[in-house]
């Protein structure tokens, strides 16, 4: 009857974790690792002579070549072959067992194709609308992304065990390349969101009656949430990706995180040195510095989420910084739904724009700046978008890898200048793993990495705040980054000490599940006769047929003794009722010393010898050779063979005992 | 003198005040009255005042005798008297009046209710401090047993009161044993003085001896008796007259404090530390200090190793400033103050301390181990620290005593931490805990800064500017670095790349890492950071203008189309700055890109400045584009001042037309160096806004310069300037006016004086002109001919300069005003109870 936690993902930005909680199996999360991606060529959109002429590689000893799987770049070697990802673990637990997959936030249910088909699952996806529309443009981009640039075959020699050992770098060190996936196909995303059912904040969903869930708002992203678990007795939070600044969303409701047993702490910042604020002025100024000087500016970026935020802050900093006349283009296949869906999620919003739309205004500034042609958004870089191309100018664009999407033609365009620039906002990779296939590269690279989930500061003051009793999170929480080991403010400090995890890890969640809830019938609670036994307390006892279903627990009437059958057939034991025996009185209370001595007196047994245990009293009723012990929760009587004499002493004893 | 307007409204305020029913307008005008009684009884000769106004000697008899007074109309009545008696002549007067004894005898207020008002014995004990001005006034305190009320209320439940006591008594304790001191050589001759001088003379005078006696032996008691706030005050009170009073009484004072200081210091937690340590920097500078035998030096060097850290170092900045003191112990303070500064750098150094001035073995190690491994007390005692070691590298005497690198190491480190830099991690002691609190703590970051700006002054630090110049380069380039913080990181860096004498390694820096950085931070969001910016930039340049290869440096950096860029800030203090900076470049170098159409980069600056002066809706760009102008106008190598005349006259008009008055009184500025330029003296006097003609200036060339002048639109200025309602534009219009017109009277041989003025649209003209116009019955036409001279001389310039010297509220901070106030204010409230009824 403990709650147990399975990890089957090890990203813990991109969480994927498995909770068993009463008879329940519920997956937190489905987060897909993207990080594999750095290890292959970026997929470009027009032929590009340079990524096309790099070299095969061969072995030093020429003993291994791969010449068509692998390329050389920079010192570096790059699969050449469509990116693949690293889905979450499958081997760990059987995934038709899996009852429901609760989604936090857009970000994290990118695996949900590989969870949901082909592998048996039947189960229910629960998530908010914004979560389920935006999550499905991002699947829809990534599909896009690399469908449009197909690949006749992949490359799967390197992934060879003995030869992967053979390879440089980066490659070599790889882990689990034999799990990596092809992307998924639309068909795949369309039967995975099918299973999404709606959710709403603070909604209560029933799960088989054994638990409940809710989705509070989380104030990372358009309807990101953070997940309550409860049973009637205890409460697991599961708290993932959450922001206490102030951005687009509806701010994160903390105080429903109050008085749990156990909280899941999982999507921390991934960049805690790095303030947010100071990172977004930091990218305005390295925006403005470049077009000062006549260069272009390249922001690798997701089609949703941050962008948002850095419109609106562009939308502020454009006139007083002269850019009025510099143009803005948002390149992605989703980019003219991203910006719409954006603008009619008034009620995931925050209060400052779901006032807005009453005015009505559309809640963000990004409509003024498509409005006055400052911001143009195209699907592709074919199409419109060359015709009205104009230089210098500033692009937002997929994907934030490198890897794939429109991103690729433009880094091979600008790379070669040093008035360019590109600003890398997004924290999902490391930038100068990004940039490994482009080099030599004499463009201008910025990191601003905006990433507003909390950080180990705030995450101290929230916990301080809702008070769990014990905390679980990633190991990496537990200790400072590897990079910065004096940093021991960035490391979660809690009292007892949190609980970690790592990939594949299985945790026994430490509480132990003591009651349970159930239910009288009211002709049952009619019947009953309370009596009290302490002020305020009455106790009645019951007799009743425990009915037990959908994990719900029903007291009815015990059924009428049955008739006498009218005939003798065979019968069946199952549904023989049982027999109805009137239960005997139940003794409550405690027999007082010194008046029992003097009712014994009275009854003629004057020779009592008293002796005092740990536990009550001895009396030894030396006349008749009769020991009387007199405990807390019982009374025994000790006589040979002098029936008529034990019935009295015990007729003496119920005196001061209560009957129910 | 009283003026006769005064004295006449004086007796009527007189009986307002001394009328319980009667109300006043506010609480400060009995306090405004006081000062003004003050300014006259030390201007006022003897009894004058109180012979020419009886009506405050029965003021005063009348409310101290009344039962019902105001309690603040009863204290003023005792600082008043207090004032008129500290006269000496007026004294005994007083006292035959009886107003003294009215006024001060303590027996009569003990028994009086309002004696509970805390104002009426504030009042008493002020109005006998103002009265202790001479040897007469200190014998009636002393023969009418005072001194003892005067002790009692220095534990007065009111602070107010037992302050003031105490101030009292420190005047007793420091009243000058000759009379010298305060009575005037004059009066000391006359003979009927004789008498009470030989009584003043010397510090024998048993009463005064007994009342130094019974002071002593008060203060002794309070120092023994238990009770903190008595303690207290007396320790205030040997601080406050140590230094003042005579030497036998010093010595005595000293020795009782020496005694009580086991008590007095309890375990250092006492509230009594910190007085007892304002005695001890008293004693520090009294002979005491210097005589080896009061053991004053020894006193102070076991405190400061008994001391908590939080009071060991303020304490130690103290001593670092005595005169006179020992090496000794200024080693041991200045051991204390670097203290928390090695601690922390030992965190990166493993080494345990790097001034190698402290002796590990004076300390309690674990005292200040626990201070800085709390946060709070961690910041304060290392910003103590910090602005300490500031001031030790400010003293030139004890430079030589610091080993400049052990602290260039500690601050280098400590700004590095905050910046979340690396720091030693083996120790997991509870400092280096604290210490990352430091990461992003703008409080200590500033406070560092500071300290490396001081250290720049030092002689022979110029090795480390390498290594500081690259952590203020951390500092500045973070984006999360608070602006304030920001800007100061400038003004050290300033600091730094001015004292450099390696110009050469400064110029790499800057071009490799300042302006890259500085294009990055005038792009920045925050308004603030990209106007500490362009400062910092102005500065450097104005600093470096003589360095050909930094002027190179900030031609090529391509900082110039940033500068040009921000011009049209959306922030005016930005625009203003902007303008600054692009003033002082355009100065100094010739930027790369020349303008197409010929003229140079000044002219063109020149004219896009104009262009602001018109059009900027804000004050701080239009102020900043005429300052500029006048920096280019004074400083040579200069663009021949006939290629800007065609613009001059715009810039005069536009200057003298806005609506802010800085603008006004910058474009006079600007006006008096194009006069100074045009009458060619202003290179030959001293002071650049005088106007001395020089022997050359010939008649004929004046006469062309007034024109010139005429033509600039600056005698327009100048009288546009005079008739400017606001007070600092008329008087500098005014006073450029009077130079002209001392110039112009001088030169007799000027051929030709008149200047043709315009009147249509000219604001000044009417005014101006009008008594002229009359004066010559010249009917008003749209142009008219004037005589300058004449003119100048039908303006009573020297009256005008006169009242425009008198502040604008003169009239309403008058006496006068002051008593018509109370005067209406009494009336007033008459009227309205007349109303009532």
């Amino acid at each position: 009857s403990s709650a147990e936690g399975n990890t089957p993902g090890c990203h813990p930005t991109l969480p994927c974790n498995v909770l068993k909680f009463k008879s329940t199996t519920i997956m937190l999360d489905c987060g897909l690792d993207t990080t594999s991606v750095l290890h292959f060529l970026p997929l470009p959109l027009v032929h590009s002579p340079r990524l096309s002429k790099l070299p095969g590689w061969i072995s030093k000893d020429g003993a291994v070549s791969l010449e068509k799987e692998l390329k050389e770049c920079a010192g570096r070697v790059f699969v050449d072959s469509l990116p693949e990802f690293c889905p979450p673990e499958r081997e760990l637990l059987d995934l038709s067992t899996i009852d429901v997959i609760l989604i936090s936030n857009y970000h994290c249910m990118m695996a949900l194709p590989y969870i949901t088909e082909h592998t048996g699952f039947t189960g229910t996806v629960y998530a908010t609308e914004p979560t389920l529309q935006i999550g499905r443009l991002l699947m829809e981009e990534l599909v896009n992304f690399m469908e449009r640039v197909p690949k006749a075959q992949s490359a799967t020699c390197w992934k060879n065990k003995e030869i992967q050992r053979l390879l440089p770098g980066p490659v070599k060190e790889a882990v689990e390349v034999w799990t990596w996936r092809r992307c998924y196909s639309m068909q795949e995303v369309n039967s995975a969101l099918s299973k999404v059912q709606l959710v709403g904040y603070s909604q209560k969903v029933e799960l088989f009656g054994a638990v409940q869930v809710t989705p509070l708002s989380s104030g990372y992203s358009l309807g990101s949430s953070n997940w309550i678990i409860q049973s009637h007795y205890e409460k697991v939070s599961y708290v993932s990706g959450s922001s206490l600044l102030t951005t687009h969303p509806q701010p994160m409701d903390q105080s429903s995180l109050k008085n749990s047993d156990v909280l899941i702490l999982t999507g921390l910042t991934q960049i805690p040195t790095a303030n947010p604020d100071g990172m977004l002025g930091e990218f305005c100024s390295n925006l403005a510095m470049t077009i000062r000087a006549g260069g272009n500016v390249l922001v690798p970026c997701y089609s949703s989420g941050v962008i948002y935020d850095l419109l609106e802050c562009l939308y502020q900093f454009i006139d007083s910084a002269n850019l009025g006349s510099t143009p803005f283009y948002f390149i992605s296949p989703v980019a003219n739904s991203s910006l719409e869906f954006s603008q009619i999620f008034a009620e995931w919003l925050c209060q400052n724009k779901q006032s807005k739309v009453y005015l009505p205004e559309p809640p963000f500034p990004h409509a003024e700046l498509i409005q006055t042609n400052k911001l143009k958004h195209y699907p592709g870089i074919h199409g419109d978008f060359s015709n009205e191309f104009r230089q210098p100018c500033v692009v937002f664009t997929g994907h934030p890898s490198l890897r794939f999407g429109d991103v690729v033609h433009f880094m091979e365009l600008w790379g070669k200048s040093s008035l360019n620039t590109v600003i890398f906002t997004e924290p999902d990779f490391s930038y100068l793993d990004a940039l490994a296939p482009y080099q030599p590269l004499a463009m201008k690279c910025v990191y601003c990495p905006i990433d507003t989930r909390l950080n180990f500061h705030q995450v101290a003051k929230l916990l301080k705040e809702v008070q769990p009793l014990h905390v679980v999170c990633p190991e990496q929480y537990t200790q400072p980054p590897p990079t910065q080991s004096h940093r021991s403010d960035l490391m979660l400090e809690l009292q007892p000490p949190p609980m970690p995890y790592r990939r594949c890890s299985v945790l026994g969640l430490p509480f132990r599940r003591r009651y349970e809830r159930i239910q009288l019938l009211p002709e049952l609670a009619k019947s009953l006769v309370p009596s009290e036994i302490k002020p305020g307390i009455s106790v009645a006892t019951v007799s009743a047929v425990l009915h037990t279903k959908d994990n719900k627990h029903v007291l009815q009437p015990p059924p009428k003794p049955a008739p006498v059958p009218p005939s003798k057939k065979r019968k069946r034991v199952v549904e023989e009722p049982p027999e109805l025996v009137t239960p005997k009185p139940l003794l409550s209370g405690a027999v007082p010393l010194e008046p029992f001595l003097a009712l014994l007196h009275k009854h003629g047994i004057t020779e009592v010898k008293v002796e005092d245990t740990p536990d009550g009293h001895i009396l030894h009723l030396q006349a008749e050779d009769t020991l009387i012990q007199l405990e807390e929760d019982g009374t025994h009587i000790v006589c040979d063979s002098n029936e008529p004499l034990r019935a009295t002493l015990r007729d003496l004893v119920l005196r001061f005992l209560q009957k129910l | 003198m009283m003026d006769p307007d005064c004295a006449e409204l004086l007796p009527l305020v007189c009986e307002v005040l001394a009328n319980p029913d009667r109300a006043l307008p506010d609480d400060t005008c009995l306090e405004k009255l006081l000062d003004w009684f003050a300014a006259l009884t030390n201007k006022a000769p003897g009894l004058s005042l109180l012979e020419l106004n009886p009506c405050l000697v029965s003021f005063i008899s009348s409310v101290c005798t009344s039962k019902s007074a105001e309690p603040s109309v009863l204290a003023f009545a005792l600082k008043l008297a207090g004032l008129l008696a500290s006269n000496e002549r007026a004294f005994p007067l007083l006292k035959e009046e009886g107003i003294m004894k009215n006024a001060f005898e303590y027996q009569g207020w003990m028994e009086s209710s309002v004696w509970e008002d805390a104002t009426v014995r504030s009042g008493w004990i002020h109005g006998l401090q103002n009265v202790l001005k001479h040897w007469q006034a200190m014998q009636f305190v002393l023969e009418n047993g005072l001194l003892k009320a005067i002790l009692r209320l220095q534990s007065d439940r009111s602070l107010f009161v037992a302050s003031a006591t105490n101030q009292l008594l420190a005047c007793i304790l420091t009243f000058p044993t000759s009379p010298a001191g305060h009575l005037s050589v004059k009066e000391a001759r006359t003979t009927e003085r004789k008498n009470e001088r030989n009584a003043c003379c010397g510090h024998d005078s048993p009463e005064r001896n007994e009342g130094a006696a019974q002071i002593v032996e008060h203060v002794e008691e309070s120092l023994t008796s238990r009770v903190p706030f008595r303690a207290h005050q007396s320790l205030k009170l040997i601080a406050l007259s140590l230094t003042g009073c005579q030497p036998h009484v010093r010595e005595v004072l000293w020795q009782k404090t020496v005694e009580a200081k086991e008590m007095l210091m309890g375990n250092g937690q006492s509230s009594l530390v910190q007085p007892f340590l304002e005695v001890l920097r008293a004693a520090a500078r009294t002979h005491l200090f210097t005589e080896g035998n009061f053991g004053v030096v020894t006193l102070m060097d076991d405190v400061l190793c008994s001391l908590k850290p939080m009071l060991a170092v303020p304490f130690a900045t103290g001593i670092i400033h005595l005169d006179n003191c020992p090496q000794t112990l200024k080693n041991k303070a200045t051991a204390i103050i670097l203290r928390p500064l090695d601690h922390v750098a030992a965190l990166v150094l493993s080494q345990k301390t790097c001034s190698g001035v402290v002796r590990e073995s004076d300390f309690e190690h674990s005292v200040w181990e626990e201070q800085l491994s709390q946060k709070s007390s961690c910041i304060s005692l290392l910003c103590l620290s910090l602005s300490g070691t500031s001031e030790l590298l400010g003293l030139e005497s004890l430079r030589e005593d610091i080993c400049v690198q052990p602290v260039v190491l500690s601050v280098t480190t400590l700004l590095k931490i905050c910046e979340g830099g690396p720091f030693f991690t083996s120790s997991s002691s509870s400092v280096s805990r604290a210490v990352r609190n430091l990461i992003g703590c703008s409080r200590v970051q500033k406070c560092v800064l500071d300290t490396m700006a001081a250290l720049s002054h030092c002689p022979g630090s110029d090795v480390y500017a390498e290594d500081i110049l690259s952590v203020l380069l951390l500092v500045l380039q973070n984006p999360d670095t608070d602006q304030n913080v920001f800007k100061k990181a400038l003004q050290t860096a300033l600091n730094w790349l001015c004292s450099g004498s390696q110009s050469r390694s400064v110029n790499s820096f800057l071009n490799k890492d300042v302006f890259p950085m500085l294009k990055k931070r005038l792009c920045d969001v925050r308004w603030e950071v990209r106007d500490s910016s362009l400062e910092f930039l102005t500065h450097l340049t104005l600093q470096l203008q003589e360095d050909l290869s930094y002027c190179e440096t900030l031609s090529s950096s391509g900082i110039w189309d940033f500068l040009m860029a921000l011009l049209n800030d959306p922030e005016s203090y930005v625009r203003a700055s902007a303008i600054c900076a692009l003033g002082q470049m355009a100065y100094v170098t010739c930027p790369v890109k020349g303008p197409p159409s010929g003229s140079s980069v000044q002219e063109e600056l020149f004219v896009h400045f104009v262009e602001i002066l018109a059009q900027d809706t804000e004050g701080f760009a239009r102020r900043a584009v005429i300052k500029v102008f006048s920096y280019w106008l004074r400083h040579p190598p200069l663009q021949p001042l006939e290629k800007m005349e065609k613009h001059l006259g715009t810039v005069f008009q536009l200057g003298s037309d806005d609506l802010d008055w800085e603008v006004k009184v910058h474009t006079l500025e600007l006006a008096q160096i194009v006069i100074d330029e045009i009458l060619e003296t202003s290179s030959q006097t001293s002071c650049p806004y005088s106007i001395i003609p020089s022997a050359r200036c010939k008649g004929r060339d004046l006469t062309e310069s007034l024109r010139k002048l005429h033509h600039l639109m600056i005698f327009n200025t100048l009288f546009s300037g005079l008739l400017d309602c606001d007070r600092p534009v008329a008087q500098q219009a005014c006073r450029i006016l009077l130079d002209l017109k001392e110039v112009i009277i001088d030169h007799t041989d000027i051929v030709d004086k008149t200047v043709v003025f315009d009147l249509q649209g000219c604001k000044w003209g009417q005014d101006i002109l009008k008594k002229h116009f009359e004066k010559h019955s010249i009917t008003t036409a749209i142009q008219v001919c004037v005589d300058i001279e004449e003119l100048l001389q039908s303006l009573d310039l020297e009256g005008r300069q006169r009242a425009l010297e008198k502040s604008s509220d003169h009239m309403e901070n008058s006496p006068r005003s002051l008593m018509q106030d109370i005067l209406a204010a009494a009336h007033t409230v008459e009227e309205n109870i007349v109303d009532c009824y």
